[in-house]
């Protein structure tokens, strides 16, 4: 309006060129100002989209992280349920340790108090036991060479053995008494007082008949009886032989022990009862008494080596054998005099070993002679017989003993 | 180890059926000419093996694989039907557990029968009477009947005087089965002091730690033979396949 004012001034409703000149450049710096502020505000509207499309990124970021979040913390939680398990358990597993070693400790004061026990048992009685009885030093140089299975068996004492057998068995037999044994007697005693006073009216006639009765009771109760328990030898002792290698001989040779003491209990009786009739025999007859009852007990060990292995294989044998017994008990002239019986048939009885030698017996201490020499032919034959036929079934079959227990 | 103990050459060993071994004789009276059942089972197949001296060797197998069979052949209680057995010393069996006592005897009377006749002089065996039965722990027992023991009392008792007794070789069956814990590791102790003295020993076991423990070498036996023989170790192993196998009856005719 100014401007028109001033227009007016010069040409009324017109405008001067410098005023138009300026007005136009105005209007370009105008023109201009607004091109700028166009511009400006493309490009910030651009910049504006940028960032909004940044906003945009950083919110599925944040949804993201947000779900991920919820995630770990369902893991933190399970986490925190098994730590809690987990020190449960090991609260449980260290009171499991304690107990443990408690128990572990027990057992150590145990352990030590039976090592001083052994210890204290085992020193006073030997420093080393176990080293004491040393290999040979000869036995050390070689392999052996010969097949010896007979080798394997422990160097004996044997004399200790046979007198730690003896013994056990008369232990076992009489119960370890004196009383025992003597019971033991009473049998033989008892047969001898029934048959001497039976059969001493029935031979009225003969002489001396008690005497020989005597003699023949107590020879025949040794053959009896030495017979059955050396039969039985290795039977018997079937434990020791499948335990342990040693002379199996010993079992037989020591089985006739107790009977043997029965004998010389009788043998002394008899002698007794001889002085007292003053009948005593002189040296040489008593000599030969002695003499048969020796070769009594070689048949009776030729019995007893060769029945002891056969009776393994065939067990009835020794009831085979007390039929045996009962017969040849009146087979050999005990309770008769072999003159009672005709004179055909006296050689037939001497094939039953013990008859040669009751006779020989009887003649040497009741009839104090020594007798003729050939009576003492059948005696040796038996013996000979005997041992050598016992002694050979015994030497084959005895080292398969253990086989047949 | 110079030399060997023990040489087993080819060893054979068969048994007669128990039905075939013992006759009567009514039996033979009645039937003369009926031989015998020539049944006859072969325990033992032609066995080779030696043992060195201060050797331990450890044998195992199956039940009724011959293993007991082969001790008592080494003892001398039986003999081979063929092959042949070198043994170098004197030889200590302890064999079937708890039997060989007269049952009527006590302790002391048993341990002095067994004693002698397994070798010790009677005097040595009378001295050895209470650390015999220390070593049993049977002090308070030794004048009862072995009647009135307890098995494994009476087995206690066997290997005491046994252990005692032992001279070059020891010929052991089961030693580690027996007894309480106290009695077996004091046998554990007195079988390792046997084996530092220079003592040559057999040992047979079921249980792989005895084989393993306590043996220098081993073999297990099947059926008659030698299946392996070799490390501990290895026949431990091979014991323990022929158990897991079918049973023995039908590896026998193998």
């Amino acid at each position: 309006m100014r401007g028109g004012g001033g227009m007016a001034a010069d040409r009324p409703g017109e405008f001067s060129p410098e005023q138009v000149a300026k007005l136009e450049a105005d209007l370009a710096y105008r023109v201009r100002e607004v091109e700028t502020l166009n511009a400006d505000v493309a490009e910030l509207t651009a910049a504006l989209a940028t960032r909004a499309r940044e906003v945009e990124t950083l919110n599925a970021d944040v949804a993201e992280l947000t779900a991920a979040l919820a995630t770990r913390g369902a893991e933190v939680a399970q986490l925190d349920a098994s730590v809690a398990e987990l020190k449960r358990a090991l609260a449980t597993r260290s009171h499991e340790v304690t107990d443990l070693a408690r128990v572990v400790d027990a057992r150590t004061r145990q352990a030590a108090e039976l090592e001083r026990a052994i210890f204290a048992t085992a020193a006073p009685t030997a420093p080393d036991p176990v080293v004491a009885p040393a290999a040979p030093p000869d036995a050390a140089t070689a392999v052996p060479s010969l097949p010896s299975a007979r080798s394997a068996a422990p160097r004996l004492d044997y004399l200790g053995a046979a007198w730690t057998l003896v013994r056990t068995d008369f232990r076992i037999r009489y119960h370890g008494t004196l009383g025992g044994f003597l019971w033991a007697l009473a049998k033989p005693v008892a047969m001898i007082g029934v048959l001497a006073s039976v059969f001493s009216w029935l031979f009225a006639a003969t002489p001396d008949y008690r005497l020989n009765l005597l003699v023949g009771i107590v020879l025949w109760d040794f053959f009896a009886e030495g017979s059955r328990t050396g039969m039985l030898s290795l039977l018997a002792k079937a434990h020791l032989i499948g335990k342990t290698a040693f002379p199996r001989w010993l079992l037989v040779v020591t089985s006739l022990a107790t009977p043997l003491l029965t004998l010389s209990v009788f043998t002394a009786g008899l002698l007794a009862v001889l002085a007292l009739a003053g009948r005593l025999p002189g040296p040489l007859p008593l000599a030969a008494f002695f003499g048969a009852q020796l070769a009594m007990l070689a048949i009776v060990l030729g019995v007893a080596f060769g029945t002891s292995v056969v009776v393994l294989r065939y067990r009835d044998l020794n009831q085979v054998w007390d039929v045996v017994l009962q017969a040849g008990f009146f087979l050999a002239p005990v309770v008769y005099p072999l003159s009672a019986v005709p004179e055909p048939l006296r050689p037939w009885l001497m094939l039953w070993p013990p008859t040669a030698v009751l006779e020989y017996a009887r003649a040497a201490a009741v009839g104090a002679r020594v007798p003729e020499l050939a009576a003492a032919g059948p005696l040796l034959v038996m013996v000979a017989l005997s041992l050598g036929l016992g002694l050979a079934l015994y030497r084959r079959h005895a080292p398969a003993a253990a086989e047949y227990l | 180890m110079t030399g060997a103990a023990i040489v087993v050459d080819a060893v054979s060993k068969a048994f007669p059926l128990p039905e075939a071994r013992v006759r009567t004789v009514r039996e033979a009276v009645l039937h003369p000419w009926r031989s015998p059942a020539a049944s006859r089972l072969q325990v033992l197949d032609a066995i080779s093996f030696a043992v060195g001296r201060g050797e331990t060797l450890g044998i195992m197998g199956r039940n009724g694989s011959g293993k007991s069979t082969l001790l008592k052949l080494l003892a001398g209680i039986y003999r081979p039907d063929s092959g042949r057995i070198a043994v170098a010393g004197s030889v200590t069996p302890i064999l079937e557990l708890g039997v060989g006592w007269s049952q009527d005897l006590d302790a002391v009377d048993n341990v002095l029968l067994l004693g002698t006749l397994m070798g010790l002089p009677l005097a040595e065996a009378r001295a050895a009477i209470p650390e015999i039965l220390a070593f049993a722990s049977l002090e308070r027992f030794a004048r009862v009947p072995l009647k009135h023991y307890s098995s494994g009392m009476a087995v206690r008792l066997a290997y005491s005087v046994a252990f005692r007794a032992a001279r070059d070789i020891l010929l052991l069956d089961e030693v580690f089965a027996v007894g309480d814990v106290g009695f077996r590791s004091r046998c554990e102790e007195r079988f390792r002091s046997l084996r530092r003295s220079g003592r040559t020993m057999i040992v047979v076991s079921h249980d792989p730690r005895t084989i393993r423990d306590f043996c220098d070498r081993a073999l297990v036996i099947d059926a008659g033979r030698i299946q392996r023989e070799g490390s501990p170790a290895a026949v431990v192993e091979r014991y323990l396949e022929l158990v897991a196998q079918a049973p023995l009856a039908a590896g026998a005719s193998a």
